[in-house]
């Protein structure tokens, strides 16, 4: 590495903003203010366009029912499949008009949804191996935006009109982007299967434990074991990347990677359906184990500030294990009080002492401490509100009626006042 | 009150019965994560001032779809994607007034005063001014390497392009720095 980048490398942590809580507060209400602005103009524009549409609609309905314009029409007559045999029928007069035919062909040009859809049945017919039409309308195919996860038995038609199919129990897809020209998606475990629409000026990858599988159009699988990848192209191609190096496996082969180096598939490997392909038998199988990939070994270090601190707070929640999550929680609010992430972390603590370690009243507490901390925040108002909860599960009655009365003064447009008044018991009218 | 065995997670699965105060709002959304966004912004921009409007930009979009989200440890992720395309929305914008002259005042990276030393702050202005005269899509690759420190996977990514292609946009963006920084 060269003295700029090693450079560079001793100064990322410094390059960072002042993002305080004015800041931070001054952008989040900019971007309400926007938003607002951007509902009022859809608004507008729907108006618009309503009012377009109805305008549109009347004149064409007085189209119609003038009778020197519409002559050559047949009453409710609609544009369909059925225009050449309606022309054969009526030549003249029809001729004259517009013609059935000219609508028909321009309903036979697609529009984009319907041009996306039509390679989804293309895919449907690929190889023998593929479900048949009607099992595959049968399952609903959901469409993933970017961050969401594809479980076990789910179908996804992504943005460029590729299916992916999530098997096995306990697989997971995450569609990590989802746009026309870049899918890229991480089987986090488990297998899928994928039907790929040839597409050269799309980039389409699937990434699995550090093997990255790059495809143009193809229809193939990707299945983790362990530590190892297992892909298996059915039509097409595809190229994958490891640490090693590049391999491309071609319709027939199968291969198994296992993020170190590639290898073929070995004699003591877990036997497979008889649908699934595998390299010649003429290849010797590999004996020998694969290297054990090194561990990575957690950082011992603690966290230096508040946000790492919440980082590891999330990781713990994450992880099952609220008590650490509450520490490191408390730590936040010990070591950074003024850090603009405070109130947060005092808020987060909240839920956890109240929904996961079953703390009512010291969640009441820090819900309270949240609100102390960023009295004018946006956050001040869900923190009253569960402020009300946690004191009604404590089974104070009066600390909960006060802090709900309080709600009701200080919010009364809020969505959550039905809530708060039931938990605060107070009359629902 | 017995604790929940409900397993801990940010946002609810689908078809669970919801309650209203448990779902993150957008409020709390933003405080989780405006500073990730705006710290991701400020390296990839070079210039503070225009980091507020990017993390606006970000959020609007990031408010639409986040509900969404079924993977909490995801969001980092999908944040930085969109970061990264607003920010090159951004830079393109930036190329083209600086194209008819609009943008001939190049304000300073501006950052604490504590943050770096006046050497330091001296080279950042140096490889900013030279990045923003540099191709965006090169300049993100570049920065998103060297000075995020993200893995090649990551960024080619974050840029949506191969690996081979973000290998490519890198060594041309050093190679050019190095030479500028050398010959400046």
């Amino acid at each position: 590495m060269d003295d700029l980048t090693h450079k560079l490398g001793s100064l990322r942590h410094k390059l960072e903003p002042s993002w305080g809580r004015a800041r931070s507060q001054r952008a989040f209400h900019a971007i309400e203010r926007r938003r607002r602005q951007r509902r009022a103009r859809t608004r507008a524009f729907a108006g618009m366009c309503g009012l377009a549409a109805a305008l549109g609609l009347g004149l064409g309905w007085w189209h119609v029912r003038t009778p020197q314009l519409g002559a050559s029409r047949v009453a409710g007559e609609r544009p369909s499949r059925l225009a050449p045999q309606v022309a054969d029928r009526e030549p003249a007069s029809l001729k004259q008009a517009a013609s059935p035919n000219d609508v028909a062909g321009a309903r036979a040009v697609l529009s984009p949804n319907a041009r996306a859809a039509a390679p989804a049945v293309n895919a449907e017919t690929f190889g023998s191996s593929a479900p048949s039409t009607r099992q595959a309308r049968s399952r609903a195919l959901r469409v993933p935006i970017a961050g969401a996860m594809l479980r076990a038995g789910q179908r996804g038609r992504l943005a460029d009109g590729s299916i992916a199919e999530v098997s096995g129990e306990g697989s997971g897809l995450l569609v990590q982007v989802n746009e026309p020209d870049h899918v890229a998606l991480q089987l986090a475990s488990g297998a899928a299967r994928f039907e790929v629409v040839p597409n050269p000026s799309r980039q389409f990858t699937v990434m699995a434990d550090g093997v990255q599988v790059i495809v143009v159009g193809t229809v193939f699988s990707v299945e983790r074991a362990g530590e190892r990848v297992r892909v298996a192209v059915e039509h097409g191609a595809v190229r994958v990347q490891s640490v090693v190096g590049e391999a491309r496996i071609e319709a027939g082969e199968a291969r198994w990677f296992d993020g170190k180096k590639p290898h073929t598939a070995r004699s003591h490997e877990p036997s497979e359906p008889s649908t699934v392909l595998e390299p010649a038998p003429s290849e010797a199988p590999v004996e020998s184990e694969p290297a054990v990939a090194p561990r990575v070994t957690r950082a011992t270090t603690e966290p230096a500030d508040a946000e790492a601190w919440m980082d590891a707070a999330e990781a713990a929640r994450l992880g099952h294990r609220p008590e650490a999550a509450a520490a490191h929680l408390r730590r936040v609010l010990r070591d950074h009080p003024g850090d603009a992430v405070a109130p947060l972390a005092a808020f987060t603590l909240g839920r956890v002492l109240l929904e996961n370690l079953g703390r009512p009243v010291e969640a009441a507490e820090a819900f309270a401490q949240a609100r102390k901390l960023a009295p004018d925040a946006a956050i001040a108002e869900d923190a009253l509100a569960r402020e009300v909860e946690a004191w009604s599960k404590a089974g104070r009655s009066e600390n909960a009626s006060e802090r709900a009365q309080q709600f009701i003064e200080r919010f009364p447009s809020s969505r959550r006042t039905r809530v708060v008044k039931s938990y605060g018991g107070l009359s629902l009218q | 009150m017995a604790p929940s065995s409900a397993p801990l997670r940010l946002a609810p699965t689908e078809g669970e019965d919801v309650h209203p105060l448990i779902e993150l709002s957008d409020a709390e959304f933003f405080e989780r994560f405006s500073g990730f966004v705006a710290s991701i912004g400020t390296r990839l921009l070079g210039r503070s001032a225009d980091v507020d409007d990017l993390v606006q930009e970000v959020f609007i979009a990031a408010f639409r779809k986040r509900h969404q989200l079924q993977e909490p440890n995801a969001t980092r992720g999908w944040l930085a994607v969109v970061t990264v395309r607003t920010a090159r929305r951004q830079l393109r914008r930036r190329r083209l007034r600086q194209f008819v002259g609009l943008d001939a005042f190049v304000p300073p990276l501006e950052l604490p005063d504590h943050a770096l030393s006046p050497d330091d702050h001296a080279l950042m202005s140096r490889v900013y001014f030279i990045l923003d005269h540099m191709s965006v899509d090169d300049r993100l690759a570049w920065t998103l390497r060297h000075v995020e420190g993200e893995k090649l996977e990551d960024v080619a990514l974050r840029c949506g392009c191969s690996l081979a292609t973000v290998k490519r946009r890198i060594a041309a963006a050093h190679a050019h720095l190095l030479a500028e920084m050398d010959g400046g």
